[in-house]
This record gives C-alpha cells, sequence and structure tokens, in this order.
C-alpha cells in the first residue's frame, strides 16, 4: 500500500505493508532506532511519537493510518545536531539514567509543550502518565519539565 | 516543585571543596546521545545478512520431552535451520554458579519451567522465525509440577534429584539457648515475601556476530560481560580467546542482566556459528517475563528476645528461598540473606539458618539487594513489633541498639571507621521532624475516619560488594590510554547500566589525571580489552573499577609529571596538574601539549589498573567471621496514607539518610536513591507475579505485571553521610541497592502504623490490606 | 513485528467502509485493544477497516436532553469538548482515567462499547446514561439500547457488515450528583478491579432519581434497574447506603482473576457503596 506522509519536515512516499505496525516502519524501513520498543502493548510509552500533533504509542498503529500525517519521531526533535531544549533539560535535571525510556518521555513532553506551555503539575502528571520509567523513580523527570516551564517563562 | 530535594551532608573532609568533580553533581557523560535517540541499545543493531532467531519454550512447567519434530518447521519459509541440544558442541549447560540448567532440554530429559527451551529457529525475517517456532513439534509427557515453597518441602515430586530442599548457609554466634533463656520477653513472627519482576524498560537481547578473527563476537545487553563469555566458551566448545564480548548500550539491570544474558547469548553464539552468520536473538516482553530471572519469594521465621530496657539479646532465623527451576546464583543471594537476617543491630546470640527451594517455576536471581530487602521486612517489622509491646519510640529503641565503628556485627565482624549507622538515624531524625511528624500525623488521624496515615521507618546495613561468597570474583581491572592530543580513552571491565558508571569513571579519571571530564572518553566495555573484572553488581563497580582506573591514571599522572618536570628543569613535586594544564613555577602547558610532548619522547600512555579485594576470613563451617571488606548503612522514614474503603496505599513522604562513604557523583547518587525507592516501593505495595494451576505465568506483560508510574512518586528528603572508606576510591561504599533496601520494610511498617495491625506479608496489594482492614474493624466492634 | 498477518483497509466515507465490511473486514477505531489482542493471540482477523479517516463519525452533537458521540471521536477530542464539562461531567470524569494520554488520544468510546469489557470504564458510563447505539450496515440503520447490544464478556450483538455510528446518551437531571469511582491495581494508566457509577437526584432530601451501574463484577456491567425504581420517593437517610451496599449483593457475581479475587471485588464494591456521600459530586454551574 502506497503512503504519503510528512516526518520529521520531509515529504516520503512510500510502500508500506498494511499490518505493518508504525513502530517497525520506523525502526526496521527507516532505520530511526530511537523510537523503542519496552512492551509491544501500549503500556511503556518507549515508543512514543507525535502524530499530527499528538502524543501516541507507535507499536499500536499500523503503517497505513499515518497516510497524510505530520509525523515527528525523536530524531526529529534536534536540528543539526542541536538537541532541543527538552533533550538539554532531561540531561541538565538527570533525568537520564539507563535511557531507554527517555526518547518516549522527550517525546510525550513535546507533545505537551506543544499544546500546553504552561501545563500545571497535574497537567505534566496526566501527559507522562503513559511513559514508564524503571530508572528515576521520575522525580528527576518531573524537575526537568518544571525547569523548562520556569525558564521558558 | 515543591517537593524539596535538600540534601545534606553530616560529615565531609575538606579534600572535596578543593577537587574539580569529586563530590560534585556532573552532568551524565551518554546522556545527550541517550536523550537525543541515538544510542546504540541491542536491537537498535542491524548487519548484513542477519538472521533473527526465536526460542521455541517448553510448553510445560514440568514435562519430559518425549520427541522434537522439526520437519513442519524447516518447510516454512524463510526459515535457515532449527538448533536442538544434538546441534551444540560443547557443554549443555548455562546455569551460573549453579550447573543444573541445560541450554535446550534434550529428548529424554525433563523442562522444569516453562521457560525451558528446546529449540531455536533460526530465519531471514523475525515473523518467520515467529511462525517457524509455532510449528515445531514437541511430544511431552507431562507431569506434576511443584509451584510453591510448602510444596517443595513436602519433597514428594522432585524438580532436581535428590531433593528439592538445599540448606545453603548458617550464622551462629554466642550462646542462642542463652540469650533467650536471658531475654525478658521474647517474640516470634513468620513473614512473606514474593517475587519481583525487574521491569528494565530494555527486554534482553543478543547479537552474535562471526568475526574476523575466527572466532565468535556477542553484542549485547548485559551487566556482565565476562559471564557471558565463560557462557558463550562452554555451549560453544570455545577457547575464552576466540570469544569476544562488546556490551550494547543497557537499557536497565537492576541484578536482572546479571546471569540471563549468558543464558541468551550463548543460543544466539550458537546460531552465529551454526549459519555463520550474525544472528539477532530479542525477547519479547512476554518472553522476557517468563523466562528470564526474578526476585526470590521468601518465606522468614523471626525469634528475638530482648530485656526491658530494649536491649536485644538473641535472634533466631529460619529462611526459605523459592530458587525456582534452576539454581543459578541462589546460593550467593542467600547468602546476603543469611548475613542479613539478623538484622543490623548490636546482638551477641545469633542462630540463622538459610535453605533454598526448588520449585518449577522461573528461576530466581539477582535484583537490587540480592536476598536482603526480604529479610529487612521481617527483620525491621519485629523491631517495630518489640518497640510497640515495650512502649518505647520506635527509633531510639533502634538507636540504643544500632552499630558504632568498633562494634561487632551479628556474625562477629569489627566495624571500621567508615562506619555511619547512628549518624543515618540521626540524620533521618533531623530531616523528618521525627516527632512533630509523629504528633502530625496523629492529628490527621483524629480528624479522619476514612483515611488513616502512617509512619514507617526502618534501618538497614548493607555488605559492599560481594563479600565472602564472592571472594574470588573480587577484582576489577581497567586500561587507560592517553592519546597525543590529550584525549583520554578508558576501557573497564564494569558496565554502564543507567546507574552512572561511565560519569563516575569519568570524574575519576579526569580527578586524578587532572584533565578535563570532557576530554575522557570512557567506552563500551569489551573483553578483548580489559582482564575478567567480575560482575556488575552488587554496587561494586565504584569502588571496583574506580579505584582501577585511580591506580592506571595515578602511574600515567606520574609520568607525565615527570616528563613535564624534566622539560621544565624543575623538581617534579614543584608540578600541578589540574583542570587540563600542567604547572610549575617557571611555566605552563596544556594537558595536550604533554601528551604530545611524551608522544614524541616515546613515553607510554597507556597503562592497566587493578584493584583486588582483600582474603576475608569468614568461616562457612561456622557461620562466623568476616563477611564483607565493609558496610554501607542507611536509615528511611516514610509516610503513608491508606484508604480505609478501598484498601489503596499512597507513599507521600520519604526522609532517607545514606552513608555512601563518599559521594563521588552527587546527582547520580541522589538520582539512585529516588529510583531505588520507587522501585523498593512497588515491591511493597503493587507488584506480583502470579501462576496458574499448571504454573504458567499469567502476569505476561506490563498490563498485568503493574509498576509504579509518575503519579505514584512521593516528596523526597535525602541526606547524605559520608564517612570515607579506605579502600574505597575518594572514600566511596558504593549505593546503587541500599537505595531500595530499606524501603519495603519502611512502607511496611507504616501502613502497619496506620491502620494498627501488623502487615506481614509482601505485597501489600489492597486485597491483602483490606483483609487486614476488615479483620481489625472486627476486633474493634 | 505483530507476528501475523492481515489486510488493514483505511475508507474515508461510510460506504467505503461498508464495502470493506462486505469483504469480511471487522470494523475498528483507535485499535488500542485491538493491537493488544492480536499481539497476544486472542484475535485473529483476517481483515481490519478503520473508522477513523471518515469525516461524518467524527464529532460531538448536542441536543437538549442527550449527546450523540460519534464512533470515531477519540476520548482525548470528547475530554476538549467544553459542552461535555457541565453536560456530562461523569463521562469526562471516567475517560480521564482510561489508559493513559497517547491510549486516550486513540481510544473511542464506541470502541470501549464493542470491546465489551466488563472492566471497561467508557461502557459503565454509557449504562448509567441509558446509552443508545446507531448501528449501520447494507440494509440501513438501527437503534439498539447499549445493555441490549452486550451480550457477555466480549461478545456483541454487531452482525458482519455492521458498524457502530455513534452512542447517544442521555443528560441526567439538571442539579444531580454524580460519582464515578474507579479501583485500579494503581493510581493511573489501570484497568478497572471495580468501579461504581452513581446519578443520584434530590428534592428537599427526598431521592428524585437514582441511578447505580457497577463494572468488574459481573460478566457485563451491573445496573439494578428494579433496585434503583424501589429508591426513588424515599428519604435521604443516614443507613440508606448501607442497606443498597447489602441489596447490591444480590445483583453481582465477581470472579477470581489476575487483578483481583471475587471476595475484594465484592468487599470493595460494599465499602464504597456504604460510603457514596464521600465520593458524590456536584456539577459545576455552565
Amino acid at each position: 500500500m502506497k503512503i504519503r506522509f510528512t516526518l520529521n519536515g520531509e515529504r516520503l512516499e512510500m510502500d508500506v505493508r498494511e499490518d505493518q505496525r508504525v513502530l517497525d516502519l520506523l525502526r526496521e524501513e527507516l532505520g530511526l532506532t530511537g523510537t523503542k520498543e519496552g512492551c509491544g502493548e501500549g503500556e511503556c510509552g518507549a515508543c512514543t511519537i507525535i502524530v499530527d500533533g499528538r502524543a501516541v504509542n507507535s507499536c499500536l498503529m499500523l503503517a497505513p493510518e499515518l497516510d497524510g500525517r505530520d509525523v515527528i519521531t525523536i530524531e526529529g526533535l534536534s536540528k543539526d545536531d542541536e538537541p532541543d531544549p527538552i533533550q538539554k533539560a532531561f540531561v541538565d535535571a538527570g533525568a537520564v539514567q539507563c535511557g531507554f525510556c527517555t526518547p518516549g518521555f522527550v517525546m510525550s513532553t513535546k507533545a505537551l509543550l506543544m499544546k500546553n506551555p504552561r501545563p500545571s503539575r497535574e497537567e505534566i502528571y496526566k501527559a507522562l502518565e503513559g511513559n514508564l520509567c524503571r530508572c528515576t523513580g521520575y522525580v528527576k523527570i518531573l524537575e526537568a519539565v518544571e525547569n523548562l516551564i520556569t525558564k521558558e517563562g | 516543585m515543591d517537593a524539596e530535594k535538600e540534601v545534606k551532608t553530616i560529615t565531609r573532609e575538606p579534600e572535596t571543596f578543593q577537587m574539580n568533580y569529586i563530590g560534585k553533581p556532573l552532568r551524565r557523560v551518554e546522556g545527550l546521545e541517550k536523550a537525543m535517540g541515538k544510542a546504540k541499545y541491542v536491537d537498535d543493531l542491524k548487519m548484513e545478512g542477519m538472521l533473527y532467531a526465536k526460542p521455541v519454550f517448553s510448553r510445560h512447567a514440568h514435562a519430559i520431552v518425549k520427541s522434537i519434530d522439526t520437519s513442519e518447521a524447516e518447510n516454512y519459509p524463510g526459515i535457515v535451520c532449527i538448533v536442538t541440544s544434538k546441534d551444540i558442541p560443547g557443554e549443555n549447560e548455562l546455569g551460573e554458579v549453579v550447573h543444573d540448567y541445560p541450554m535446550l532440554v534434550a529428548p529424554g530429559d525433563k523442562t522444569r519451567f516453562e521457560g525451558d527451551m528446546v529449540a531455536i529457529v533460526v530465519a531471514r525475517t523475525l515473523e518467520a522465525a515467529k511462525k517457524g517456532a509455532e510449528l515445531v513439534r514437541v511430544d511431552y509427557e507431562v507431569l506434576k509440577p511443584v509451584l510453591s515453597i510448602d510444596e517443595a518441602l513436602k519433597d514428594d515430586v522432585h524438580v532436581h534429584e535428590p531433593s528439592n530442599v538445599k540448606h545453603f548457609h548458617r550464622v551462629r554466634k554466642g550462646d542462642i539457648a542463652a540469650g533467650f533463656a536471658q531475654s525478658d520477653y521474647i517474640f516470634e513472627n513468620t513473614f512473606e515475601v514474593g517475587y519481583q519482576e525487574h521491569a528494565y524498560l530494555e527486554p534482553q537481547g543478543m547479537v552474535a556476530v562471526p568475526d574476523i578473527d575466527g572466532g565468535i563476537t556477542v553484542y549485547g545487553s548485559m551487566q556482565c560481560p565476562y559471564y557471558v563469555q565463560s557462557a558463550v566458551a562452554r555451549v560453544l566448545g570455545f577457547e575464552l580467546s576466540r570469544v569476544r564480548i562488546i556490551q550494547t548500550e543497557t537499557g536497565g539491570g537492576f541484578g536482572g542482566k546479571e546471569d540471563v544474558p549468558s543464558y541468551i547469548a550463548a543460543p544466539a553464539a550458537l546460531c552465529a556459528y551454526l549459519t555463520g552468520k550474525p544472528v539477532k536473538l530479542v525477547l519479547s516482553r512476554e518472553e522476557d517475563l517468563r523466562m528470564t530471572s526474578k526476585r526470590h519469594p521468601i518465606r522468614v521465621w523471626l525469634k528475638v528476645g530482648v530485656k526491658k530496657d530494649g536491649t536485644l539479646m538473641a535472634v533466631e532465623a529460619k529462611v526459605w528461598g523459592d530458587m525456582g527451576a534452576h539454581g543459578t546464583l541462589s546460593p550467593i543471594v542467600l547468602w546476603r540473606s543469611n548475613i542479613h537476617a539478623a538484622g543490623s543491630y548490636r546482638v551477641d546470640n545469633v542462630k540463622v539458618d538459610v535453605w533454598g527451594v526448588y520449585t518449577n517455576k522461573v528461576p530466581t536471581g539477582a535484583f537490587r539487594g540480592f536476598g536482603s530487602p526480604q529479610v529487612f521486612f521481617a527483620f525491621e517489622s519485629m523491631m517495630d513489633e518489640i518497640a510497640s509491646k515495650l512502649g518505647v519510640d520506635r527509633l531510639e529503641f533502634r538507636r540504643k541498639n544500632a552499630l558504632s565503628p568498633g562494634d561487632a556485627t551479628v556474625t562477629g565482624q569489627i566495624l571500621d571507621e567508615s562506619t555511619g549507622a547512628i549518624e543515618t538515624l540521626e540524620q533521618a531524625e533531623k530531616l523528618s521532624d521525627w516527632s512533630n511528624l509523629l504528633k502530625r500525623v496523629e492529628d490527621f488521624n483524629q480528624k479522619n475516619r476514612l483515611r488513616k496515615k502512617g509512619v514507617g521507618i526502618a534501618h538497614i546495613h548493607y555488605g559492599v560488594s560481594l563479600g565472602a561468597m564472592g571472594n574470588p570474583l573480587d577484582a576489577s581491572g581497567a586500561f587507560v590510554q592517553i592519546h597525543k592530543d590529550g584525549r583520554v580513552g578508558v576501557h573497564i571491565g564494569g558496565t554502564e547500566i543507567g546507574q552512572g558508571m561511565k560519569t563516575a569513571m569519568a570524574a575519576i579519571a579526569a580527578e586524578t589525571l587532572g584533565q578535563k571530564i570532557e576530554m575522557i572518553k570512557v567506552y563500551q566495555p569489551d573483553t578483548s580489552y580489559v582482564p575478567d573484572s567480575g560482575p556488575t553488581v552488587a554496587s561494586r563497580t565504584t569502588l571496583f573499577s574506580g579505584n582501577a582506573v585511580r591506580k592506571a591514571c595515578e602511574v600515567l599522572r606520574k609520568r607525565m609529571v615527570e616528563t613535564f618536570a624534566d622539560f621544565m628543569k624543575v623538581e617534579p613535586s614543584k608540578v600541578k596538574v589540574t583542570n587540563g594544564k600542567f604547572s610549575c613555577p617557571v611555566g605552563e602547558m596544556t594537558f595536550g601539549e604533554v601528551a604530545a610532548m611524551c608522544d614524541r619522547n616515546n613515553v607510554p600512555l597507556s597503562e592497566t589498573g587493578w584493584f583486588a579485594s582483600p582474603r576475608l576470613s569468614w568461616d562457612p563451617g561456622k557461620g562466623y567471621g568476616d563477611a564483607y571488606l565493609t558496610y554501607a548503612f542507611a536509615t528511611q522514614i516514610v509516610v503513608v496514607e491508606v484508604d480505609l474503603i478501598t484498601g489503596a496505599v499512597k507513599v507521600e513522604e520519604v526522609y532517607t539518610s545514606h552513608d555512601v562513604g563518599r559521594a563521588i557523583n552527587r546527582d547520580a547518587v541522589i538520582g539512585q536513591i529516588q529510583g531505588g525507592f520507587v522501585q523498593g516501593m512497588g515491591y511493597a505495595l503493587m507488584e506480583f507475579i502470579k501462576y496458574d494451576e499448571h504454573g504458567r505465568m499469567m502476569t505476561e506483560n506490563f498490563n498485568t505485571y503493574i509498576i509504579p508510574t509518575i503519579h505514584e512518586t512521593p516528596r523526597f528528603r535525602i541526606g547524605l553521610v559520608e564517612k570515607p572508606f579506605e579502600l574505597g576510591p575518594y572514600g566511596a561504599k558504593g549505593i546503587g541497592e541500599p537505595s531500595l533496601i530499606p524501603t519495603p520494610a519502611a512502607v511496611a511498617n507504616a501502613v502497619s502504623h496506620a491502620i494498627g495491625k501488623r502487615v506481614k506479608r509482601l505485597p501489600i496489594i489492597p486485597e491483602y490490606l483490606l483483609s487486614l482492614i476488615t479483620q481489625r474493624e472486627a476486633e474493634v466492634v | 513485528m505483530i507476528g501475523t498477518s492481515f489486510s488493514f483497509y483505511t475508507p474515508s466515507t461510510e460506504r467505503e467502509l461498508l464495502i470493506t465490511l462486505s469483504k469480511g473486514a471487522l470494523p475498528v477505531a483507535g485499535m488500542t485493544d485491538v493491537m493488544v489482542k492480536i499481539r497476544t493471540g486472542k484475535m485473529k482477523a483476517k481483515a481490519l477497516s478503520s473508522v477513523s479517516r471518515i469525516e461524518s463519525l467524527k464529532g460531538v452533537q448536542m441536543a437538549d436532553d442527550a449527546v450523540t458521540i460519534m464512533a470515531a471521536t477519540t476520548y482525548t477530542e470528547l475530554l476538549e469538548n467544553k459542552g461535555l464539562k457541565w453536560r456530562l461531567p461523569i463521562l469526562l470524569d471516567a475517560v480521564s482515567e482510561i489508559g493513559s494520554t497517547q491510549i486516550r488520544n486513540r481510544g473511542t468510546l464506541v470502541g470501549n462499547i464493542v470491546n465489551a469489557s466488563p472492566a471497561g470504564d467508557g461502557l459503565l458510563v454509557a449504562y448509567l446514561l441509558d446509552g443508545n447505539l446507531e448501528i449501520c450496515s447494507n440494509e440501513g440503520c438501527r437503534s439498539v439500547d447499549v445493555r441490549d447490544f452486550v451480550k457477555g464478556p466480549g461478545q456483541v450483538a454487531l452482525a458482519p457488515g455492521e458498524y457502530i455510528r455513534s452512542v447517544t446518551l442521555k443528560i441526567p437531571p439538571k442539579d444531580s450528583l454524580y460519582a464515578f469511582v474507579k479501583v485500579g491495581q494503581r493510581s493511573a494508566m489501570a484497568i478497572s478491579v471495580a468501579s461504581v457509577g452513581v446519578l443520584l437526584r434530590l428534592n428537599a432530601g427526598t431521592i428524585e432519581d437514582f441511578r447505580i451501574a457497577l463494572g468488574s463484577v459481573a460478566p457485563t456491567v451491573v445496573r439494578p434497574l428494579e433496585l434503583e425504581r424501589n429508591l426513588v420517593s424515599l428519604k435521604m437517610e443516614d443507613g440508606l447506603f448501607k442497606t443498597l451496599a447489602g441489596e447490591l449483593m444480590n445483583y453481582i457475581s465477581p470472579i477470581d482473576d489476575i487483578r483481583a479475587s471475587a471476595w475484594y471485588r465484592r468487599e470493595v464494591v460494599k465499602r464504597i457503596v456504604e460510603n457514596l456521600s464521600v465520593y458524590l459530586k456536584g456539577v459545576e454551574k455552565q
């Protein structure tokens, strides 16, 4: 099946298998391995990407659904190797440990801040509740996001 | 954030303040690569001609494999080959420590849990491999499975011959009968603790590659490259020199990637060897949950004698750990249970016995705390029970019996100067504003009928590194190379698993050499560079690899200083090196200029470092002596709120003090403490593994194996006690595990306090708690 | 890798959807449950057809006494719909606790109803608000009460070739108090172990309208209509909820499963209902 979509600002047209998960399309066909698979069931959020401005689990989405959509992956946040402020904030706050969940958290944060630059604590919790982290206990992740909001304000 | 992040330090040497990196908050050196999605984890590797492997797991917890029919699978499109036990050139044996774990169960032999492998399917695509695995027909004779400690103890059905039950360890100190005879009160109780899954976010996996040296190189997610190297060599019948292991970025370990990676690398390597192609074997989350190790379910029986004045007189403990289907690391995990079961206090009469029992369930193994969180839950619950019966303050009761330098531990080991037990009690008391906290909680409870708060405390010790049982493994190497541009390459045998090893090593190298930290590159571990450095476990990496790096760097610095001094024609003692600069009274040069000069003058700028543990005096027969190099202490106070309607518990406040020797990277230490707490809290409150009556795991993914989300995170106040340990690099003792160990006990004690009834089981899921609440309501009425 | 192959259609009109359904495809929406079922082998579909691109199946329509939610409307779109805040606050309470942001960005209320899990939080609210489905096929459309649509756990009265256009929920009487209480294994991203939804309208201390729905305590959501009717015209007094809790026990038949035991489900529902006054809240003014 032929689909057209925008990936990290670039317009793509490609043939995809109808039953291919978006996660596999990104990782296996397009070599974008920054999006991770932690559970394959939409529980851990490691595979979070942004489609038309909303965070979604790429493991629960099929490739044909991308047709006509605007897709951002973790690779799309940095420009010419210059990290996004969210990525810097995570490192500065010590919110990165093993790093496997980090791209997913960064994408969920990005989706949140795109819609709502001044989220409350509760809104941050809701935006990040679909991302599991086993290393940090979430404290420094919350700090990273809150530092970002304060800095931009 | 309104959560208080205050970090207190009560004892610190002035030396710290003169250092550039040690003791400072440091940005993680590989952080940006991870945050940008560039870091390479095993499933991110792709190689030309790479094949995919899928194991065929036993469908039965306990069964004899009668025959394996691969014909249908072989004919499926895309299948390259199907590997069974007959294809193994070396030994069909995987188990680390205990050797009872066949890699592939041979026809005629038994499968002992549903995660035993019978065959491996290799295919051109992952999809074909999965399909092929479904098409392998195995004929089983199903046997009755052994599914609990009680069933195992009956010993009528054997998982392994000759018995399900093994007595592993003992402690004997003083005269236990006399101790109880001299006690005014005797307390007795049994506690039960369940499984915990590590739930590292990255499932386990390996890529094995036939390499250009005529051997096999294996890339993968792991904590212990040298275990993997031995396992691959054993199964392939290879010399160790033909097996090279390179750790990929590893998405969490927590002990779950101590021995288990060997059990995945060996099959992957065999497939690569047989096909001559790179082979990827990555587990799905479901396979990972079913096959890979867990924290031991443990039953603890405790008997404690005390004097009226609160002096602990005698402790007797019996500990049974569920080892699952294969022994693997159980003897060493349960050794830690043995040393820690009698608590962290002064007591003259001690008797501990520890058994491991086999069941037809997942093998249990290493997990942050290694057999100690379970026994501390039991012991610290008893401490609260006793304090409440004696009518004394719980913190005061602990302080009265706490250990000081010069005191003897429960195994008779005399404690060194770095012992900070009492300091942690006092710091936690201060951080929590203990007496006001108790009042505040009491006020709340008087005002609220349906919600009750509780305060819990736990005081623990932790034997640093592997201890006497692991003495032969307790040594680590490092290889440090300074390039002529002044850049420094550091190779060590320990692994970065998220704990911050790379940053700690970079800090130690930078501090010791006098170079800037951004000029230090810590490489992914590769067994071909550094000799066997033991495992990255037991919170030992900062101590062992850190000392090895420091030693190598000290030699290199000396050479560079001499070269510089010679050039400047000054005494070496007049040279200062700091922050990338060499200076002396007559001039200065950059670190890179001195390195280039050394290169021109053929001064060798590479060096190895080696640090080995001193021998310990433990006597396993007597159950007495020095068990560990030294001990780290911690005191934790938590506040919970219990919903009396549903039995749900929320941990709200945490006050925790840790005796760390020296914090190399303060940010990383705080991160470990927060992460360890939340993982321990999950264990205390919500995480469990459930099996059906056939021995099939029902908790098969994160929708049924529930771990904490961001909503569950409490507010923290963290304190560090820094009393340098003389053998530690810059005095460090390690923090990875002590961060979690007190938590189950502290949470359980808080819940017991809130509901007025003793919690004796973990996890405290709402169901269990509601049963206690309804019992309590019936008693009160 | 999902591990099984199937056809997947993304029609952009209802007419195209019907063509794909006639080829044997199953209608799907956000697929947050479907993908998990396929992965675990619990569902073996040869062909799926997604409604999510069909403009005529998107959106929310407000009437005086009811709200119609189209099949492709996501949970997030419901949460962002300002008109629902005072019309159906209990729906938003339930929806905001379903899954995570990522799930709510894809999942739909109609999907939750078709899923027919007794633990479905959206389904429970549909029971409580007398939900009515518009089911369409080549033959035309029919209207079915949600309670008649759900036949058992995972079983619904949807024939091959049919799809659901929308669900219509009745707006409760003005000034009703409401409560949605969900018991899960953690405070977010949890599947209900037990859930209770209540609507209550009082007039000078007398019950005018009372509705209660219970989730995860029987093969389907429980709505004890007879019991509800018996409460009407009674004085709101101490002990009433306690009596109600006791009587409710006759309507439920919970089971032991991986998440909780039958005992716990029974006990926790009883305790929640006994203490309903703690949970009841009023509708915020428009």
